[in-house]
């Protein structure tokens, strides 16, 4: 134990050791925007071609409300439950063993899936400018797997630079967006924007709109995951809440710049299939800067956002291999950089493999259903957790407004999005939903008896009051 | 002579051998990184005690 004195410092003195507390609210906010941002720059779009332009906006602002909910149900929960883990903590403490099973296997299938899918996007955007410079048909499994590789390395060092290098690409990012809204002339309509003449009637009436949610989710998917940072953080009272609530105010100002210049620009049927379409809106205003401007923020959100999902997916399977929800072995924390280097490790083939041998719109479907799945816990949890633990029967960070509504509110507009993905990718909801069953008997059967229930109660609350 | 070459602008298998080269570079790079994390995961392994290193509990600093 004396080499582990030597190492780590302080840590070590108890004999113990555990994550580093060095995060603050910018942190938290780079975290969370990062995760999500490459949705303004690509994806989002598709649901303009569900439901047209107007279908879209009606989206973007519809599955806004359910962030806005997911964020300040999160952010008092998380303010008072301040461990790794983010929501499977929350399940862990609120509900009970087999939903926080399912609630750790929905962050990590969610996160890891996203991962590949922003890697695949780096590899896809590099071939582009390869095809551009007279190299066609450039082998991108080699850039996929670096930045995977790189990504990871940063995370396996330190969460600290990590999360430092995801503010300053994400900041790039956000700002390329600005930069193309004020480029646009967004005070001289018809100049450069052309709503008057390309924003037409819905497509496909109402129907188009309910179709378009799923991809709706694009413009805020992700935002959920500050909590996994709550460990690491100075202070989780304050930082949760503040990098998370501002980073949803970042994201309703980055999806509303999005839809307007990219709606103005383009015809709704070319919008709704285009790859890069905030690149595209660049090249259409026949500005070098803002060409070059966009394609560094595409290539940098895609690069954030899978800096982060390394992140959340690492800490949701180390909370999860604390508490003998899986091997054990997976709970370890490095001695020098005091990160939970083993899950880290361990999620690299898999993010590859998903990256190498899953279709795409597959495995963002997958990704996206995880997610949604994980936001209807949410409403569940928050009812449940402030019938057992009423206000001012313990301590609360943040206390977020007019409950019930935003639980009925989420739950509600989860039902819909359920139905929207349904519409579209009905085999792969039915999918998703055999195999997160198949994983819970596997639970119960294999897991469930190592599961220490009195152990894994780590927050020192009063008794709740219906037990 | 050698300044009138360098005003042509590179040939197409110029442009080829460097994203090639990229190509190569990608691979060796991951390869090393991994390499290194394995190495480095491998090395906390033997020099740690495995109780040590699974001390981390929840709610606890």
């Amino acid at each position: 134990m004396s080499e582990a004195a030597t190492e780590t410092g302080a840590g070590a003195a108890s004999g113990k050791i555990g994550l580093l507390k060095v995060l603050g609210p910018v942190h938290v906010w780079a975290l969370g925007v990062g995760i999500v941002l490459v949705g303004e720059f690509m994806g989002w779009n598709f649901s303009v071609g569900k439901g047209g332009a107007y279908g879209s906006l009606i989206a973007c602002w519809v599955i806004g409300l359910l962030y806005t909910c997911v964020a300040m149900i999160d952010s008092e929960v998380t303010s008072t439950v301040a461990a790794a883990g983010g929501q499977y903590t929350q399940a862990k403490h609120i509900i009970g063993p087999l939903m926080a099973f399912n609630v750790g296997l929905y962050l990590v299938m969610a996160y890891t899936m996203l991962e590949a899918g922003d890697a695949l996007v780096v590899g896809d955007l590099l071939k582009a400018v390869a095809a551009e410079h007279g190299h066609q048909n450039l082998d991108t499994q080699p850039f996929v797997v670096l930045t995977i590789a790189v990504l990871a390395w940063l995370n396996y060092r330190g969460v600290f630079m990590t999360l430092t290098v995801n503010f300053v690409i994400t900041a790039v990012a956000f700002v390329a967006l600005v930069v193309l809204f004020f480029g646009v002339s967004p005070w001289s309509p018809g100049e450069v924007l052309l709503h008057g003449e390309l924003l037409t009637d819905l497509p496909y009436g109402w129907i188009g709109v309910i179709a378009a949610l799923q991809f709706g989710m694009w413009y805020y998917l992700g935002i959920e995951g500050t909590c996994q940072a709550a460990e690491e953080v100075r202070s989780a009272g304050r930082s949760i809440p503040l990098g998370t609530m501002s980073g949803m105010i970042t994201l309703l100002i980055a999806a509303s710049i999005t839809w307007y210049v990219a709606a103005g620009l383009m015809p709704w049927e070319y919008l709704g299939q285009a790859m890069t379409p905030m690149y595209d809106a660049a090249r259409l205003t026949g500005s070098g800067v803002l060409q070059v401007l966009l394609f560094v923020g595409t290539i940098f959100s895609a690069i954030a956002s899978a800096n982060g999902c390394i992140n959340d997916a690492s800490r949701a399977w180390f909370s999860m291999g604390r508490d003998h929800y899986v091997p054990t072995w997976f709970g370890a924390v490095h001695p020098r950089y005091r990160t939970p280097y083993r899950a880290i490790l361990f999620l690299i083939p898999i993010a590859v493999v998903f990256a190498f041998k899953a279709p795409l719109d597959q495995v963002i479907t997958f990704s996206i259903l995880s997610g949604l799945l994980g936001y209807t816990f949410m409403a569940i949890n928050i009812v449940k957790f402030r019938r057992r633990w009423p206000l001012g029967s313990i301590h609360r960070g943040y206390v977020h407004p007019l409950h019930p509504v935003p639980a009925i509110v989420l739950l509600v507009l989860c039902g819909a999005t359920y139905f929207a993905t349904y519409l579209g990718y009905g085999s792969t909801l039915l999918s998703v939903m055999a195999f997160y069953i198949v994983a819970s008997l596997w639970f119960v059967a294999h897991r469930y008896k190592y599961v220490r229930r009195g152990d894994q109660f780590t927050m020192n609350w009063p008794r709740p009051r219906d037990e | 002579m050698a300044a009138g070459r360098s005003e042509r602008p590179p040939s197409l298998e110029a442009r080829m051998d460097v994203w090639e080269t990229l190509t190569t570079a990608a691979w060796a790079v991951a390869i090393l990184l991994f390499g290194w994390m394995l190495l480095d995961a491998w090395q906390v392994g033997k020099r740690f005690d495995e109780d040590f290193l699974l001390s981390s509990r929840e709610g606890e600093d």
